[in-house]
């Protein structure tokens, strides 16, 4: 059937003697909007002010767009970035904070990413994760031990997970793990080896009380570290001596640990600084990593709304 | 419509660009949430939020230009009003509020009535009494911005199909008008 019958046939059953015809060209011209209301046949003007206002420019919708926003947002995570990683980073990043607030451990623990000894995801999510730290350290004003117990709730959580597990090992670690706070260490080590993972955190946490203990015991374990580091592995027992070892082996919570706690106390020591160099840096790392223009409050203030919806582009 | 810069801000959307998203759902969603008021007007928010999250999913397999894009979403958005009326076709149909129904348009200032977004919606109540293959054609057309090609291609019509309905949908909105004008 061709159109012109099709539109006769409707024509003759709906007796539309009140509608004028339309040719097929203005017809597209009134669909492509580009038919002036004054241009338009009799009985057609309303029409073409209804297709424009159909059509008509919408007011922004600021709460719509948020809403999109966010959906590009939970869209585009999995495909991006693991959302594992996120987790991680969120644990690490609460880890980096106890650290930081505790003093010299937090840049044992960037020193430690800068040196390698975290695991792959763990290097990656400090990295991500340290130049946000000390904008939220000043905001707590945290600088002493005591706000450092609250501020490290998260890490602290992690690390009697981890010494919890640590001591289930060769017993029952395969029911530990269902438990549910197990489940997220499992989360939170990710494809890290948990026993990698709890070793860093453990050391971390050791380094940092080490560093609170004072800079007597901080600066001697400093320099046993470094000579640690320093020498072969078979000539360490010459080099420190089987008493300093011990010590050292007992600071680090075993001698598989030695490494990741001293990566994490003296990492961020020069080689060349003299004892109490790990003393000294401390008072800087508390302010040092300042975030520029100085809003560090501002953006860092956790329950608060993200940054104003920036500006249209045109 | 973007423009020019089309391709670059896709490209920087795709590459997980918040900003750039944003520029494409400013320039489409009105669009797109008018076109589901149209043809499902029961569901036309939910069923946005849907389209959005589908776009969004996909977003980094779509190849193509502006008007390839702007298919595409409107093919999401009519697979996803179908869906939504499946899902619906237990309850019962929502009949258009004859309360929305415009009594004329505004005919001394037309322009001040067509920015007006209360004439918007009671434009979109007047095209959606239209049968529903007029009412999704002249919608396409009109507001969705698609030319006969793209909207035969995309509601699996052929093109002089498409322009009848279209014809269709015009001269009923007219006889409609000059009921309610009363003439």
């Amino acid at each position: 059937m061709a159109p012109g019958d099709a539109l006769d046939d409707e024509m003759r059953r709906h007796s539309w003697n009140s509608v004028p015809p339309l040719d097929a060209e203005t017809a597209e011209r009134m669909l492509d909007g580009a038919l002036d209301p004054q241009d338009a046949p009799p009985g057609y003007r309303d029409v073409v002010w209804v297709l424009a206002a159909a059509s008509a420019p919408s007011p922004a919708d600021p709460s719509a767009e948020a809403a999109a926003r966010a959906t590009f947002r939970s869209a585009r995570r999995p495909v991006d970035t693991p959302r594992r990683t996120s987790v991680l980073s969120k644990l690490l990043g609460a880890k980096v904070l106890a650290a930081l607030a505790l003093g010299t451990a937090s840049v044992g623990t960037a020193a430690a990413a800068a040196t390698g000894t975290l695991p792959d995801p763990a290097q990656a999510a400090v990295h991500r994760v340290i130049p946000a730290a000390p904008s939220a350290d000043q905001a707590e004003g945290a600088g002493d031990a005591g706000s450092a117990a609250k501020a490290g709730g998260p890490a602290a959580d992690a690390v009697g997970l981890c010494r919890a597990y640590a001591a289930g090992r060769g017993g029952e670690q395969g029911g530990k793990l269902d438990a549910t706070a197990f489940e997220q260490l499992t989360e939170a080590a990710g494809s890290v080896d948990i026993d990698a993972y709890c070793a860093n955190v453990t050391a971390g946490a050791r380094a940092g009380s080490a560093a609170r203990a004072g800079g007597k015991t901080d600066a001697d374990l400093a320099g046993q570290c470094r000579s640690w580091l320093a020498a072969e592995e078979q000539d360490r027992t010459a080099t420190l001596g089987q008493a300093a070892l011990d010590r050292l082996t007992a600071a680090a919570g075993g001698a598989d640990s030695i490494a990741a706690y001293c990566a994490a106390l003296v990492g961020q020591a020069p080689a060349d600084q003299g004892p109490g160099g790990a003393t000294s840096t401390r008072p800087t790392t508390a302010k040092a990593p300042e975030s520029p223009g100085g809003d560090a409050p501002g953006r860092d203030a956790g329950p608060s709304r993200p940054a104003p919806t920036p500006t249209p582009r045109g | 419509m973007v423009g020019p810069s089309f391709g670059e801000i896709l490209a920087a959307a795709r590459a997980g660009d918040e900003q750039a998203f944003a520029v494409l759902w400013r320039d489409l969603n009105p669009a797109v949430l008018r076109y589901l008021r149209v043809v499902s007007p029961s569901s036309a928010e939910d069923v946005t939020a849907e389209v959005w999250l589908e776009v969004c999913r996909g977003l980094g397999r779509f190849r193509g230009d502006e008007p390839g894009f702007r298919s595409w979403v409107f093919t999401v958005a009519r697979m996803r009003a179908i869906d939504a009326a499946r899902q619906a076709a237990c309850r019962p149909v929502r009949p258009v509020p004859t309360e929305l129904l415009p009594e004329r348009p505004a005919r001394d200032d037309p322009a001040e009535a067509a920015l007006e977004a209360q004439a918007t919606a009671e434009a979109l109540a007047l095209i959606a009494e239209l049968p529903p293959d007029q009412a999704e054609v002249v919608t396409l057309r009109v507001v969705a911005g698609l030319d006969v090609a793209q909207v035969a291609e995309l509601v699996g019509r052929r093109p002089g199909t498409v322009r009848v309905l279209a014809h269709r949908g015009l001269r009923r909105l007219a006889q409609r008008l000059a009921e309610r004008a009363g003439v």
